[in-house]
């Protein structure tokens, strides 16, 4: 799926401002920036949450599904876990139950779990719920706002673990948004790296952390803390 | 329901709704004769043994019309009450099903509506469909739904933003099922709360209405017009007027308290389950006070009521010039030992130390003025949002001069000169100019510096910085662990410098504590943090957390389980259900925090 010359504006602001980002057929796209940057406005365009111009080309646009940063609002509190998650099933009644098995599987929760609410699970598991839901509209592109942020760092592994699955699994596109280049790097094949509304660097992770050509990377890179340096 | 009867205005709603429940089901059935028997020979009485409340002109006994209209006057209240909130709702709910256009003019019919007055829009409505119960109920009905219309809109407008509608839209589920499924079901509570106060005023308004002579007509009598037939003989025998107004005053009452009482019940957040009461922290021996420390503090507990103990029996000491890391996820505890060292533990929340002492002085055995005056000049105190330490209506130089007048009886001119000079030594750019700023003209590195500078307005011996970079950039975050590193090393103070970073921690800091489930599990140097930790806890964090240089070929490590809640916790090690060396004994048995090697501690049965 490619971005072309997405911007969005908003009144004289521009948020995002001419991105033009390639995602590759089974490849995660790490998209790295601060606050400000324009990096989730980018996810709320590409989802089709906010307007924008420019186009989204080498795929079905409608088939693109998001996982929200805070799992604790992304799921409907009067709902079971079984209900959010057969939401953007396309089946009949009967096919149904069975196909919730099978997503929640694939995010390693137990069947059991359908009947229960998300007021009974913990973040992580809500945040897999979340990830089961968008599953099942077979997207082709799924992307991921900083998922793990509102997350304990013992539950976020387990999170980036299924991430990665996912992709070696089912072939899944990600484009992967996160402020922490640490999580970023780990679970990338490409990253882009963005800057007041603009990408100012794109490449394969290793390139890109291990070689930044732009400045603003490098005092990115520069900035991650890092356990025993002092 | 508990809640409901145990606040006074609660309690006496309930018991208004039921009798005239009561009245209105019992009523007909046991007065009604009575009610329409003509008498002649007693007609306009006033209050007598026979009458209490009097008679009318057809001699009718008043109190037994009064029994009886309970249940027409109820039934209509329902009625109007019903028509009001399905036109409002609907009316509320239409903009966020409509497209865009439409839903704007429904706005807008909604805005008009809700301008209009709503007596005047009743009895238009009441006389255009006739006079009579039907005009009266359409008309106070349609008089109630803009307001049920405007409550629909913004408490749905409310619920379109949340995450989870955004999702149903992602993944094209119909507008209106998102409307029936994910916005009306959480908006709902707030309506039925809304419908119960809305019951008593459509009551008092159809009472309203038939006394006017434009509600329930003869030969039907409702409370309303029993009051019309009864007020114009009120100065002769009041009572026949009185009985129907106390009737009407009562059931609104009834209503109004019972609908505030729901509303109050269920914004209240469900109280935590009783559980056993909190275990009995086993007192260690306290040790002779370290005179170098600057801060000591030993066996500090926090406890809730319920048994909720969120730290339990913690102890710490921080050095002059030292950085001590306090770094746990969520719930562990961290920020609540803070608070318990800064005196701001919130109610209802108990804090018992065994000491705690600050710069040599106990603080428990201080006197109140003594306390706060030494924890005003000593203690400075940085939290994660900096607007929480700033008033937004002042200027910020203004603010920090604050404490130099207060606390140092310095003049106005020299505290502003010595504000501005504070503001310099934090690294902000043309300090004088930013002084007179407000604090929503800074960005959020800039703020956190100005509450950094605060905190050097006067000697700062201990600082505690509470998760201050968790909302910031990684860029300006540096900046700010710099700028804390500068200051410690500068003033010679000890800092406390709690995260759930421990990346960041391990960056800054001089020595780290690690906390999980209210209790120290271990604390150590931090050059042992990445290769020396020995508690399994420690080293499953350190293992879990990707860094720069994690093999990306390989699963990051994660912990099974989660944290037990303070009011969870048992009697042994909390670790012991998500721990991979766990045995018979860590599930009963509390580990005691024990020396493991130099200026290391743990407390673990198995660390190795």
């Amino acid at each position: 799926m490619i971005i072309k010359n997405l911007t969005v504006r908003f009144g004289g602001f521009t948020a995002v401002d001419d991105v033009t980002l390639e995602i590759p057929q089974g490849a995660i796209v790490g998209l790295v920036g601060e606050s400000g940057s324009g990096k989730s406005t980018l996810a709320k365009a590409v989802t089709g949450l906010v307007r924008y111009s420019g186009e989204i080309t080498g795929g079905d646009s409608r088939r693109i599904q998001m996982v929200f940063q805070n799992p604790y609002a992304s799921l409907n509190p009067r709902m079971t876990v079984g209900t959010s998650v057969a939401e953007g099933l396309k089946l009949p009644r009967a096919a149904r139950a069975a196909e919730v098995e099978r997503l929640l599987s694939l995010v390693s929760l137990p069947a059991a779990m359908a009947e229960r609410y998300p007021r009974e699970l913990s973040g992580g598991m809500r945040q897999r719920v979340a990830i089961a839901r968008a599953l099942g509209a077979r997207p082709e592109l799924l992307v991921a706002d900083e998922i793990t942020s509102a997350l304990d760092v013992s539950v976020q592994g387990a999170v980036l673990n299924l991430v990665r699955s996912l992709r070696e699994e089912l072939g899944l596109s990600m484009l992967f948004i996160s402020h922490n280049l640490a999580v970023v790097r780990y679970v990338s094949d490409f990253v882009a790296v963005m800057h007041q509304g603009r990408l100012v660097e794109v490449g394969p992770t290793e390139e890109v952390v291990g070689a930044p050509r732009d400045d603003y990377t490098r005092s990115l890179l520069e900035a991650v803390p890092r356990l025993g340096r002092v | 329901m508990r809640q409901l009867l145990r606040t006074p205005a609660g309690l006496a709603g309930t018991i208004l709704v039921a009798l005239m429940v009561v009245v209105a089901i019992i009523g007909p059935p046991i007065w009604g004769v009575e009610a329409e028997r003509i008498n002649p020979s007693v007609i306009l009485q006033g209050a007598s043994d026979a009458h209490p409340l009097g008679t009318d002109n057809l001699g009718r006994d008043i109190l037994a019309r009064v029994m009886v209209a309970g249940r027409l006057s109820l039934l209509l209240a329902l009625l109007t009450t019903l028509i009001g909130a399905v036109v409002g709702t609907v009316l509320g709910a239409l903009p966020s099903v409509l497209p865009r256009r439409g839903a704007r003019l429904v706005t807008g019919t909604v805005n008009a509506l809700v301008a209009f007055p709503g007596l005047l829009l009743a009895m238009f409505t009441a006389v255009v469909t006739g006079l009579g119960a039907k005009g009266a109920v359409l008309g106070i009905g349609v008089a109630i739904a803009p307001s049920f219309a405007r409550l629909t809109q913004t408490l749905a407008a409310s619920v379109a933003g949340a995450d989870y509608v955004s999702a149903a839209r992602m993944l094209g589920v119909p507008r209106m099922r998102v409307m029936t499924r994910h916005v009306l079901p959480n908006i709902a509570e707030p309506l039925i709360l809304n419908l119960t106060q809305a019951l008593g005023s459509a009551l008092l308004a159809l009472a309203g209405m038939s006394f006017l002579g434009l509600g329930v007509q003869p030969p039907s009598f409702d409370w309303g017009r029993l009051l019309f037939e009864g007020f114009n003989r009120i100065y002769d025998s009041p009572a026949v007027a009185l009985g129907p107004a106390v009737a009407v005053a009562l059931a609104g009452i009834g209503f109004n308290l019972l609908g505030d009482a729901l509303a109050r019940a269920a914004a209240r957040t469900t109280t935590p389950a009783k559980t056993a009461p909190a275990p009995v922290v086993a007192r260690q021996e306290i040790e002779e006070p370290d005179p170098e420390a600057v801060l000591e503090v030993r066996d500090l507990t926090v406890t809730f009521p319920g048994g909720v103990t969120p730290v339990r029996g913690l102890s710490l000491t921080v050095a002059p010039g030292e950085i001590v890391g306090l770094v746990g996820e969520s719930g562990s505890g961290k920020s609540l030992t803070a608070s318990a060292i800064g005196g701001l533990v919130p109610y209802p929340g108990e804090v018992t130390t065994g000491r705690l002492r600050l710069c040599g002085a106990d603080l428990d055995e201080l006197a109140e003025h003594e306390r706060r005056k030494l924890l005003g000049t000593s203690l400075a105190m940085v939290f994660q949002d900096p607007m929480a330490s700033l008033n937004p209506a002042l200027r910020v130089g203004g603010q920090l001069a604050e404490v130099a007048t207060v606390h140092q009886g310095a003049s106005r001119e020299k505290a502003w000169d010595r504000a501005v000079d504070r503001l310099d030594h934090v690294h902000i750019p043309e300090p004088a100019r930013r002084a007179r700023q407000h604090p929503h003209e800074l960005s959020g590195g800039m703020r956190q510096r100005v509450v950094i500078a605060m905190g050097l307005m006067g000697t700062p011996r201990l600082i505690i910085a509470d998760e201050p970079t968790t909302a910031l950039d990684v860029t300006v975050q540096r900046q700010i662990l710099r700028l804390l590193r500068q200051v410690t090393a500068e003033t010679g103070a000890a800092t406390l410098f709690i995260s759930h970073d421990i990346a960041v921690v391990g960056e800054l800091c001089h020595r780290v504590v690690v906390m999980y489930a209210g209790r120290v599990v271990e604390e150590l140097p931090v050059d042992q943090l990445v290769a020396g930790a020995a508690h399994p806890y420690t080293r499953a964090l350190v293992a879990s957390l990707p860094d720069m240089d994690t093999d990306r070929s390989q699963p990051l490590a994660s912990i099974p389980g989660r944290q037990p809640a303070p009011a969870e916790v048992g009697a042994g090690c909390a670790f012991a259900s998500r721990c991979e060396l766990a045995t018979d004994r860590c599930s009963t048995e509390l580990p005691p925090l024990i020396p493991y090697g130099k200026a290391h501690q743990v407390a673990c049965w198995e660390a190795q």
